[in-house]
């Protein structure tokens, strides 16, 4: 009996997994209607970030969305250009989030 | 006349103390543990210092060329089999690969938009 609680216990082990996976909460653009304010369209490209078309630094482009929102709830485009991958995507996002954006919907 | 002392019993381990330990292992990973489901496909998951707990249930699998998997379904038919989920469940966990491009995880994202999907939570891992 020992033997097979000693089985169990070991596969248990090597079959379980702990805890909840770790996650970035993107919201799809569903329903629509609720953009509202001047248009936040930020563009990522493998080096480089337009805001609108503009060509931004990184580390500024929080700081001009923020002059584009009305609160801090208010949606952001991403789009990512050609050959941009979703690490790149997700860095970006780490900025805006840090800055306090939550909204962030990547469209095509 | 023998004053030698008599041969002791040699002493057993006392084997109840360790079962009690071992069934308290056994029912602490039966209580705290999640049976693993291998992942369908090999994907190096993106790195983000900032993330949340999953609270979604069903899980997409994207490889970095785009090919979709949900629940032993490919491409058009895993969208079909999430189709049917999404009446229940709003957030759909997305499982991408690092190196996917972003424009082909936005198309996705827009199919799961039509067929229902609120929300999704994309997998990432610590640094």
């Amino acid at each position: 009996m020992i033997d097979v609680v000693f089985l169990l216990l070991v596969f248990f082990m090597l079959a379980s997994r702990f805890g909840a996976d770790a996650v970035l909460t993107l919201p799809l653009a569903a329903g629509g209607g609720e953009y509202t304010g001047p248009p936040r369209l930020v563009d990522i490209g493998i080096n480089n970030v337009l805001l609108n078309g503009v060509a931004v630094p990184e580390d500024g482009l929080a700081a001009q969305l923020d002059a584009m929102m009305q609160s801090s709830a208010d949606t952001v485009i991403l789009r990512g250009q050609e050959g941009t991958s979703i690490q790149r995507v997700i860095d970006i996002t780490e900025i805006l989030r840090q800055a306090g954006l939550t909204s962030l919907v990547l469209v095509e | 006349m023998d004053l030698s002392d008599p041969p002791r019993k040699p002493r057993t381990e006392s084997i109840v103390p360790m079962i009690n330990v071992v069934f308290l292992l056994l029912i602490f990973f039966l209580m705290t543990s999640q049976i693993t489901t291998p992942d369908p496909f090999e994907i190096d998951t993106p790195i983000a210092s900032q993330d949340q707990e999953a609270t979604a249930d069903p899980v997409l699998y994207v490889d970095a060329s785009g090919r979709l998997h949900f629940d032993g379904a490919e491409d058009d038919a895993a969208i079909t089999a999430l189709s049917s989920v999404s009446d229940t469940v709003e957030t759909l966990m997305v499982n991408a690969a690092a190196n996917l491009s972003a424009s082909i995880l936005a198309a996705t994202l827009a199919r799961l938009t039509q067929v229902g999907f609120a929300t999704v939570e994309l997998v990432v891992a610590a640094p």
